[in-house]
């Protein structure tokens, strides 16, 4: 079992929390029209991938606040816990999240409504 | 309209355990139970959301300073301000007082201030434990590391007791505050009734 | 057997006169397979049985053969037991590792009719038609066979006989526990590690799975640590240990799992080895601990030599046998053969000498020399260099062996036979590191070609492994190993620590580089000659290895699963080595090469009933009751289970069945009035500035308009544009909701809207709290709720232009304080009557009271049910499964057209959910009106067709409704919405086929006039 670092309640076992799937699926906005294809990369696709996984995991039996996990998932090794709506800064999570299919799809560019506004981390 | 004159309800109100009966068991080595525990009856219960600038307000309305730091509480006679999460805090305060405090809390926030205060007295129940052996029955069915050294009285978490969510509060080595959801509280009595078998218990009804 | 005279002898000749760890002064009773013997305090079964002079004590699982006690401990593959009586009985318990007491019962297992006489050793004379793969060869074909083949294998297979009564009276506990240090096994290094940590202050859990620490020394004599004999050593040790609050010391613990993040489990057995148990402790106790740094000095196994007929009763491991003349005062033979590859075993020999036995060394290797070998030949002890034991034979015990000259690589005999007669052989075959945890812990192994054994390389948790475990063989070094692992790991968990001077050792020297003999030869050729077997619980011979490599199973792992070697209760802990070594001979492959099989949790068997706990009976589950729960059942009521509640099901009056019960309390909602307590509920309490956005976002409708005091339903969906829950919410204030939520999906809804708010919309304001349990609901429905609520005591105008359906009111019900929603799940005038929690009860009997006059009748959600499907309402979860939209339910009025975004909007204008063929929500009427079509049904259109038929869809809600006087039913069709009046077929599994016409879903008052009363 593992234990994970909550933010905000520190070492916690595995069984207080909730594995909520992969993290940095950018939700498209209403505004921004998408085909169904471009569409379905957000609502079905999902990375299921040998090693390093940028995850969210909710502390469900604790403060039930959300936040991201970079873990290995081979060696089960926390890289890096950071906090909801931000992006991990260690290099190979800060690599992973980079080279991630995702940053070039439709579905992601329709999440941002202008520049300088980012849209959701979900 | 009303036409109450040949019925009023009871209004005494019902506590989470009305239904079950005081209970013991002998310490099988002898001397005292290891464990005792008690609902602390219609204690009052407010769920606060909201940062840290309302800690002024809190201060005013119980007396209790901000809890310094996640997972700790702070107390001012039966008044105590639980941490439970980055926006949210736990109010526990003398029984029939929740109007009060609340009323207080609202006169004292800045209109700016953005907070929530919910009622929640009845939707928890909370228990009284003490006894040397508090903290090896509370292990058998919590993971946290309940060692002193470790949860020192002051801390408190939000965490699992066997198969139920709960709040635990250290206030000393022997004695501890668990507050569970009110539905889970029959299940909890029996739980820690049976966990502490071996030490000897005592239920206070 | 010859030795014993009656059972009450004081002493059977094959005590001996060792100082051992039993007390002669309290001789014990016990029975084994209807017998009764005595042992000693401190015995264990099988060293009690073998002082009795009993060395047969089982048969074989596949052959049937007679087998003996080849160890002595928890590695023993034969000598498994079943012990205790009735309920109490546990089957595949290992004599080793059972501590004797005062009517103790055990039996041997795998036998019919006795022990001596077994049917199923004839078997064993058919072993040549029993090879390796036996069953997969023979029960393949014809595949039509397979059901009645199935019968043949179940019968020959499982181990042992689980206990008649399957209801374990025995009381088993958990706990969990932290600790800075976590050392596994007590032995020599264990105890030094554990020491060494605890001088640091470090909280330090020691476990060992025997009932006395000190390990394999206890089976030692002639060594001394620190100038005393050694188990003088230990006791200081475990005194100091003992005094120091910072040591949880746990003896009958065995560490069976390693798990992530050095989270470990073990089973203390605290009552085992009591005559009586008593009740308020646990039989066994689960502990999880959490370790930050773990010491694992588990020690090793001794291997067997594979030779033909060493799996006779009287042949055991050369440790084992030491271990029961020093430990136990048990000599288990007169006429030794000791037969070794290695030192180690000369001081089997020595003992077994000094115990009075007659004693022969047939030592493999012919040029073995050092203290050891020098101590046996100036005793007097005939050593035969380069020799083995190439067969041995015997009825029920070893009686005589072949010894014969053989190469210097062990391959081939050379020269002439020796016959020798013997009543027990010890063999040595080297030692292997118990490598369990640390590779359960997905530790590496690497081979170490002189000691010829696997040992850990790097760890992948925070651990170290020490003393034999590690291969450190040598106590001495096992000792300066354990103190630098203590210090080490005291000081990667902050507790600094000053080395401690590792105590002298004073013991022979010796060499422990064992000469490489994997198999040894017969004279015979493959195939032939004697069984030499190498795993013994599953039967597994040297030629079944060789068979399975020629046929093609080369991985480690696939032979393993064809011929059953290292699978059992023992998991081959003496025989993977023996194994994977033939096999890499057979393949012409290194052992490294070859590799061995994965370890997997747990190390011994460990109980169910430990693992499970007090998680059972009334603690199996949390049971949640509402506040009106105790006069539920004062009023006789059945429940039923909705998640974790137990909610009142139906009321029945005298005999009634539930049928009759229901439609009563169903009628009665629609003729006067019925009471529901409908506390379960979930309510959320929604708050701040940006609630009504949010609620935009989240539910399909629109929020902003909704008036302070209004009531609205509202459809949730996930993001795929399914419906997830369902239920009404209300304004309380500008930025103030009430949300309610389906019973069993109020936390996942909670949670749901949690979700959103923390990762997509953290811009929100918006506070959300469970107020679930705050407030006990009452739901009041029927024509005459409103004249029940006038005579509570109601304190404002009920009238519908004061107070309207869909909207809320607070006031006093005979002076309580309470919200009222005016909304209807019957279609009836409704109210749903919300207080404080405290005074749900009081509520509940004020209401009853008050409603006497009016015919009021509590109801329970059967007709709940009833009710909503007259009127055509949905349940989520019944009517949906989570692939069903607005649309499909005929819901399509709830879907706003004008936001601009709420979860699931996009996916509801995907192109495939416009398909005409989706199911859809249909009403059905049976052509028979007192029939019940069954829920669950599947509709066809022509019942005619050949299988496997054209499904339409199912039936989800199903019931006779008294107020419509017929059978009412609703379903999900292919396409239903344009199939109003077509008529579908329910073939049932009986043959009849029932036939229905689909309708709308309404089936009673399908213009709701009933609603304002």
């Amino acid at each position: 079992m593992l234990i994970i670092t909550c933010p905000f309640c520190g070492p916690r076992d595995e069984a207080e929390f909730a594995c909520g799937g992969e993290a940095h699926i950018a939700r498209p906005l209403a505004e921004n029209k998408i085909s169904d294809a471009h569409f379905a990369d957000y609502l079905f696709m999902r990375d299921n991938p040998k090693g390093l996984f940028l995850e969210r995991w909710r502390h469900s039996a604790g403060c039930r606040r959300w936040f991201n996990v970079a873990r290995d998932t081979v060696s089960h090794e926390i890289i890096e816990i950071y906090p909801m709506g931000s992006l991990p800064k260690k290099a190979s999570p800060k690599a992973a999240y980079k080279a991630s299919w995702r940053r070039d799809t439709a579905a992601e560019k329709a999440a941002v409504r202008s520049p300088n506004k980012a849209g959701g981390s979900k | 309209m009303a036409n109450s004159s040949n019925s009023r309800p009871d209004f005494s109100g019902q506590a989470a355990l009305a239904g079950i009966a005081g209970s013991s068991s002998d310490n099988p080595n002898g001397g005292d139970a290891g464990l005792v525990f008690r609902e602390i009856s219609h204690l009052g219960k407010l769920n606060l959301r909201g940062d840290k600038n309302l800690a002024a307000a809190i201060k005013a309305a119980t007396g209790c300073p901000f809890p310094p730091k996640a997972n700790q509480f702070q107390s001012a006679g039966e008044r105590h301000v639980l941490w439970l999460g980055p926006d949210e805090y736990l109010i526990l305060c003398e029984a029939g007082k929740e109007k009060q405090l609340e009323d207080t809390l609202a006169s004292t926030t800045k209109s700016s201030q953005r907070y929530a205060i919910t009622d929640v007295s009845d939707s928890l129940c909370a228990l009284a434990l003490s006894g040397p052996k508090t903290r090896a029955v509370l292990a058998k069915g919590c993971g946290l590391d309940l060692h002193p050294s470790y949860f020192p009285s002051g801390d408190c978490a939000q965490t699992l007791l066997a198969l139920a969510g709960v709040t635990l509060m250290a206030l000393a080595d022997d004695e501890f505050i668990v507050i569970c959801r009110t539905s889970f509280a029959p299940y909890i009595q029996r739980w820690l009734a049976d966990a502490a078998l071996e030490y000897g218990y005592q239920f206070v009804a | 057997m010859a030795f014993r005279t009656n059972a009450s002898s004081a002493q059977p000749m094959t005590r001996s006169n060792t100082a051992a760890r039993i007390d002669r002064n309290k001789p014990i009773e016990f029975t084994f397979d209807g017998r009764s013997y005595t042992g000693f305090a401190g015995d264990t079964l099988a060293s009690a049985l073998l002082a009795n002079d009993v060395h047969l004590v089982g048969r074989s699982f596949k052959y049937h053969r007679p087998r003996g006690i080849l160890s002595a401990g928890s590695e023993e593959p034969n000598a498994l037991i079943r012990l205790g009586k009735g309920a109490y009985a546990e089957p595949n318990l290992r004599a080793t590792q059972i501590e004797i007491f005062d009517g103790l019962y055990a039996e041997s297992q795998n036998r019919t009719p006795s022990l001596k006489f077994d049917i199923g050793a004839i078997n064993s004379v058919l072993g040549r038609f029993f090879p390796a793969g036996f069953y997969y060869k023979t029960f393949m074909w014809p595949a039509a066979m397979w059901m009645s083949y199935e019968h043949v294998i179940r019968h020959a297979a499982g181990l042992g006989k689980a206990a008649e009564d399957h209801n374990d009276p025995d009381r088993y506990e958990k706990t969990h526990a932290h600790c800075d240090i976590l050392v596994a096994g007590g032995g020599a290094a264990g105890l030094m590690a554990a020491m060494q940590a605890a001088q640091s202050g470090a909280r330090v859990i020691l476990a060992d799975e025997q009932n006395e620490f000190g390990g394999w020394l206890l089976g030692e004599a002639n060594i001394s640590i620190g100038g005393v004999p050694a188990l003088v050593w230990v006791s200081a040790m475990l005194t100091d240990l003992a005094a120091l609050p910072n040591v949880t010391l746990l003896p009958r613990t065995t560490v069976f799992g390693y798990m992530d993040h050095n989270y470990l489990t073990l089973n203390e057995r605290v009552t085992d080895h009591l005559p009586t148990r008593p009740a308020h402790l646990p039989r066994q106790r689960l502990w999880k601990v959490r370790a930050k740094q773990v010491i694992i000095a588990q020690g090793a196994h001794e291997r067997p030599l594979v030779f033909a007929g060493n799996d006779l009763p009287g042949v055991m491991l050369a440790g084992a046998v030491r271990t029961y003349i020093n430990r136990y005062g048990v000599c288990p033979g007169r006429r030794a053969i000791v037969v070794c590859n290695n030192d180690d075993a000369y001081r089997t020999a020595l003992d077994l000498y000094n115990a009075g036995a007659d004693v022969v060394i047939t030592d493999l290797r012919n040029d073995a020399k050092g203290p050891l070998i020098t101590a046996a030949r100036n005793a007097g002890i005939e050593i035969l260099r380069g020799h083995a034991i190439i067969a041995a034979y015997g009825n029920q015990r070893v009686a005589r062996v072949e010894i014969a000259p053989v190469d210097d690589s062990v391959t081939a005999i050379s020269g002439d036979i020796l016959h020798r007669d013997c009543d027990l052989i010890s063999m040595s075959g080297g030692l292997s590191p118990a490598v369990h945890l640390h590779s359960q812990a997905r530790g590496k192994l690497q081979w170490d070609g002189a000691k010829l054994c696997f040992r850990p390389s790097a760890t992948h948790e925070p651990s170290f492994n020490i003393g034999a475990c590690n291969a450190s063989f040598d106590l001495a070094t096992a000792l300066k190993e354990a103190i630098r692992a203590g210090t080490k790991a005291a000081a990667a968990t902050n507790h600094q620590t000053i080395a401690l001077t590792a105590p002298d050792v004073v013991s022979a020297n010796q060499n422990w580089k064992p000469l490489a003999a994997w198999k040894i030869p017969n004279g015979h050729g493959a195939g032939r000659g004697p069984k030499a077997f190498v795993d013994f619980q599953n039967d597994v011979t040297a030629s079944d290895v060789s068979l399975a490599a020629r046929e093609g199973y080369q991985s480690v792992e696939h032979l393993k699963r064809y011929t059953t070697t290292g699978m059992g209760t023992d998991q081959g802990k003496t025989s993977n080595i023996n194994a994977l070594a033939i096999l890499a001979d057979a393949l012409g492959n290194e052992i490294p090469e070859v590799g061995t099989t994965t370890f997997r949790m747990p190390y011994t068997p460990s109980s169910i009933g430990a693992i499970a706990g007090r998680d059972i009976g009334d603690l199996f589950d949390p049971v949640r009751l509402t506040r009106m729960d105790a006069w539920h059942r004062a009023n006789g009521a059945k429940f039923e289970h909705v998640g974790q509640w137990m909610r009142a099901w139906y009321y029945p009056k005298g005999d009634e069945t539930i049928h009759e019960a229901v439609n009563r309390e169903v009628k009665a909602a629609r003729t006067t009035a019925g009471l529901l307590d409908a506390s379960t509920l979930g309510k959320i309490d929604i708050r701040g500035r940006d609630a009504a956005e949010f609620l935009n976002r989240l539910y399909t409708n629109a929020w902003s308009k909704l008036g302070v005091g209004k009531c609205r339903y509202g459809l949730m969906l996930k993001d795929d544009g399914m419906v997830m829950d369902d239920g009404v919410t209300t304004r309380l204030g500008e930025n103030h909701f009430h949300m309610t939520t389906t019973t069993g999906g109020a936390a996942g809804v909670l949670d749901w809207m949690e979700e959103w708010l923390q990762t997509e919309w953290p811009d929100l304001e918006v506070y959300l709290t469970s107020v679930t349990e705050q407030w006990a609901v009452a739901t009041l429905s029927g024509p005459n709720a409103g004249k029940i609520l006038q005579d509570a005591g109601i304190d404002f105008d009920l009238s519908p232009a004061e107070f309207p359906f869909m909207s809320m009111k607070e006031g006093h019900i005979g002076g309580l304080p309470a919200r009222i929603f005016r909304i209807s799940f019957t279609g009836e005038l409704s109210y749903e009557i919300n207080v404080a929690a405290r005074h749900g009860l009081a509520l509940w009997t004020h209401l009853m009271t008050a409603g006497k006059p009016h015919g009021i009748t509590p109801y329970g959600t059967e007709a709940m049910h009833v009710l909503r499907a007259e009127k055509g309402f949905i349940i989520v979860g019944q009517e949906t499964d989570g692939s069903v939209t607005p649309h499909d339910l005929g819901m399509d009025w709830i879907v706003s057209k004008a936001k601009s975004d709420f979860i699931g909007k996009r996916a509801l204008a995907r192109e495939t959910m416009a398909y005409d063929n989706r199911k859809q929500l249909v009403g059905l009427l049976c052509s028979e009106p007192s029939t019940v079509i069954p829920e669950g049904a599947h509709a066809v259109l022509d019942p005619d067709q050949p299988m496997p038929m054209e499904m339409l869809g199912q039936v989800t809600s199903s019931y006779f409704s008294p107020n419509c006087g017929r059978s009412i039913a609703m379903a999900m069709l292919k396409g239903g919405h344009a199939r109003k009046g077509q008529t579908v077929f329910f073939p049932m599994l009986d043959g009849t086929v029932l036939k229905a016409e689909i309708v709308d879903p309404v089936f009673f008052d399908p213009k709701g006039e009933r609603i304002d009363g």
